[in-house]
């Protein structure tokens, strides 16, 4: 393989930290998003280094490449060493201000950034992808590709699956529908599972517009960045929590209480709520929402469309497609997407050189995450947890490996002796 | 970035319009849809800007383009069975009638619908209310409508006229080359107004056909400077004759636009080389225009099947041979 350039479809966390990791391994490398914006489900999120995702930023900050978009988060932070039923040490970015942010990474790397372009086919070299084919009919030739392409929607999974399209910001009716290029290539793809036969999983939580709350609540959230309001007892929601895909939330306080995270819009840690009821308890009388719009009604379908892929992020039978973020496990995240994608662009690029791929140590914490993600995607029940360092199972595990820290000395020793120091920063 | 390539990516003309969720979904055959299709993902959508499952889910019901009288309002004919017929069309019709590839069905009154054919329009009167027709007395069929010449049944407005139409309405500051022949001169209208409202510079090439009749010329005076009246591959007194290929090689442009038999675009096909795009009048037979009856059928490179009068495709889609074959995309 001696090309040059790789081509990662995508805009989400996952394919800015690949396009960011192929960039400045040396790659000539072009990002291609159906919307007008970059970040996917990030420009809704907000909520990082809570628990085991702190370590691993941290790792991925001292393995450089894609990491260093944990500076671009820490920078536009509204609050930071945050603690919520279950998680301590967040850090809540600003969902308005973080975009524009990562774009001008990107560009300074040199990335060619190409917004509202979907990919909907591509065209094939017995088993490698030669080109990809967008939504107008043009051909965009490549040499490696990554698919970044998430899990969300596209409506019709939203309408099977789920209840219905309820406008969220991935936006499918005015940009088309998520089309996986893994899927695409002919690769059967993996379903996630929230019960038997209940494919895909509905996302976990939903933002109210700021200026629809009380005063009161509004103040609270602007002091410590979190709100706690209990329910009365007619309107807890134990149901709905095994619907989540974010199982570090599914604890009772969020059934018994309505938790609310401040990250420019109001962060609501449930998959929706009726607004009429919702409108019923103090605080909340004019409250509407503000991503999903419909999110009295329902929220976002994902994980209906997992790549099969190795360790090395290789998706199966396709020796010139890697995958990142969503696309590449049951990982519930933007630090899951961004620590993936990390490697997943440096792999690519390193496979345009004729390098080795790199395996990431399971010492690490990200590498954990790498293991984990993969060997769950071979059993049902693999399928049916969800990979997150901020919670769960594999919170659990990076505890009892002794991985989970917040002790920087660990992590630059960590980080040292895996031989993983500014690995991603270099050209190869 | 310059353009590498082009792939047409097949979606159907209907959807979203009033005509979708059609019967086709009900059959597990839509055209836009994979999980109508049976599928298990969304990947192959034809997005259309909306989701069929969802309205299909919703129950949401289509109607079919019913049949309305249309009365004659006038009539001129040529010995040479040439027809130019005006009839009254409903004016919301108007601006569907007036975009590029746009057709009406028409059959005799009180007749069957296997009387029907497929016509394009060739202008639409200010008032919107009035259609023209031009068309040679061929078959039965179009026998048949000649000798009813006071009210026809008209359905419509049907949209799948041209094949690659979405490259005609994309062309922006573009040079364009268009062959005609015959009646499909009927379709240079429209597409001439676009090409014109796109900033475009056409060169035509016009071959009047069997009965010499050039009478796009008088209806459209202002592109006199840009069309030639030859003989494509022939040799008739009084007309300049010209290969198709010969013509297509010493233009640059790189819109290729033909209007005539089947015959016609097979020359065109062959002459072009793939870096240039195509764009040909659609001959299938079409008798519901609908979709089920499978006349318009259409077999693809790679066996699919495709409803000719619902799907839009690129001339190669129907005209697989020689430089357009081989390619193996995922679509
Ligand atoms: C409402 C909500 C709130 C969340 N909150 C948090 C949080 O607070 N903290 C946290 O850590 N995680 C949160 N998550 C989870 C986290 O956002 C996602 O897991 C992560 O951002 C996924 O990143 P990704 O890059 O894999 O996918 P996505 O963000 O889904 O990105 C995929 C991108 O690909 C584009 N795309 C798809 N198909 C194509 C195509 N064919 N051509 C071109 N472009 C295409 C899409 O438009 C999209 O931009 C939240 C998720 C949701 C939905
Ligand atoms: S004309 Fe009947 S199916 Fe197309």
């Amino acid at each position: 393989m001696t090309g040059r350039t790789v081509i990662i479809v995508g805009g989400g966390w996952a394919g800015c930290a690949a396009a960011l990791s192929a960039a400045m391994a040396g790659a000539e490398t072009r990002l291609f998003e159906k919307t007008d914006m970059l970040l996917g489900a990030g420009l809704v999120g907000g909520i990082m280094r809570n628990n085991g995702r702190y370590t691993a930023a941290e790792e991925a900050l001292r393995m450089g490449g894609g990491g260093e978009l944990f500076q671009a988060t820490d920078e536009v932070a509204r609050h930071v060493d945050v603690k919520f039923p279950g998680h301590s040490h967040a850090s809540l970015y600003d969902v308005a201000k973080v975009e524009p942010l990562v774009r001008e990474h990107l560009t300074d790397a040199g990335v060619d950034i190409q917004t509202m372009r979907r990919i909907v086919g591509l065209t094939m070299n017995e088993d490698s992808l030669s080109a990809l084919v967008d939504e107008d009919g043009d051909v965009i030739l490549g040499d490696v590709f990554v698919d970044a392409t998430g899990t969300s929607g596209p409506m019709g999974a939203c309408v099977r699956h789920g209840n219905g399209c309820v406008m969220c910001i991935q936006r499918c009716p005015a940009f088309g529908g998520r089309v996986s290029i893994t899927g695409r290539s002919g690769v059967r793809e993996l379903m996630a599972t929230k019960g038997p036969d209940l494919p895909g999983a509905m996302s976990g939580s939903g933002k109210l517009n700021r200026e629809s709350l009380s005063p009161g609540l509004i103040r609270t959230l602007d002091e410590s960045g979190v709100a706690i309001v209990p329910l009365p007892e007619e309107l807890t929601q134990l149901e709905k929590l095994a619907s989540k895909p974010c199982q570090q939330y599914a604890l009772p306080e969020y059934a018994d209480n309505i938790v609310l995270l401040d990250t420019g819009h109001v962060k609501l840690m449930t998959s929706y709520f009726p607004l009429d009821q919702l409108r019923t308890i103090e605080g909340f009388e004019n409250a509407r929402f503000e991503d999903p719009y419909a999110g009295g009604k329902g929220n976002s379908i994902r994980f209906t469309a997992i790549a099969p892929r190795n360790h090395v992020l290789q998706v199966n039978g396709r020796p010139n497609l890697f995958c990142a973020g969503e696309k590449a496990g049951v990982y519930v995240g933007h630090t899951e997407a961004i620590v993936t994608g990390m490697l997943a662009g440096h792999n690519a690029a390193r496979y345009l050189r004729n390098r080795e791929l790199l395996e990431m140590s399971t010492d690490t914490a990200i590498g954990e995450l790498l293991a984990r993600g993969c060997e769950a995607l071979l059993t049902p029940e693999g399928l049916a947890e969800s990979q997150t360092l901020a919670g769960s199972v594999l919170f659990e595990r990076l505890r009892k490996k002794n991985l989970y820290t917040t002790d920087s000395s660990v992590i630059d020793e960590r980080i040292e002796r895996t031989g993983l120091w500014r690995k991603f920063s270099r050209p190869l | 970035m310059p353009r590498e390539k082009e792939i047409y990516d097949t979606r159907c003309h209907d959807t979203g319009s009033e005509s979708c969720p059609c019967f086709l979904a009900d059959a597990g055959q839509c055209i836009a849809c994979p999980v109508l299709r049976g599928e298990q993902d969304c990947d192959a959508c034809a997005w259309g800007g909306v989701c069929v499952y969802d309205s299909y889910s919703r129950g949401d019901q289509a109607h079919t383009r019913r049949y309305i009288r249309a009365p004659i309002k006038s009539e001129k004919s040529t010995a040479a069975g040439l027809h130019c017929v005006t009839v009254h069309t409903p004016r919301h019709w108007s601006a569907e009638l007036r975009q590029p590839g746009s057709f009406l069905m028409v059959k005799p009154p009180g007749s069957e619908e296997t009387w029907a054919c497929p016509m394009a329009v060739f202008s639409v009167a200010s008032s919107g209310e009035l259609s023209t027709i031009v068309y040679r007395e061929r078959g039965p069929k179009t026998q048949q409508l000649a000798r009813h010449l006071k009210t026809w049944e008209v359905a419509g407005p049907y949209r799948s006229g041209l094949l690659g139409v979405r490259r005609l309405n994309r062309a922006v500051d573009c040079d364009a080359l268009i062959l005609t022949s015959g009646t499909g001169q009927s379709l240079l209208p429209n597409i001439l107004r676009r090409l014109n409202d796109n900033n475009c510079s056409v060169q035509i090439a016009l071959d009047p056909g069997m009965d010499g009749a050039a009478y796009v010329v008088q209806a459209l005076p202002e592109f006199a400077g840009s069309l030639s009246l030859i003989r494509l591959d022939a040799e008739i007194a009084g007309c300049r004759h010209q290969s198709t290929a010969g013509i297509i090689s010493s233009s640059s442009a790189p819109l290729v636009i033909s209007l005539g038999s089947d015959h016609l675009h097979i020359k065109v096909g062959a002459a072009l080389q793939r870096d240039r795009l195509w764009v040909a009048s659609n001959n299938r037979i079409m008798v519901c225009a609908a979709g089920w009856c499978g006349a318009c059928t259409v077999i693809r490179r790679d066996g699919s099947e495709l409803r000719g009068c619902r799907a839009d495709i690129a001339p190669e889609d129907v005209f697989w041979s020689g430089d357009w074959k081989g390619e193996r995309d995922s679509r």
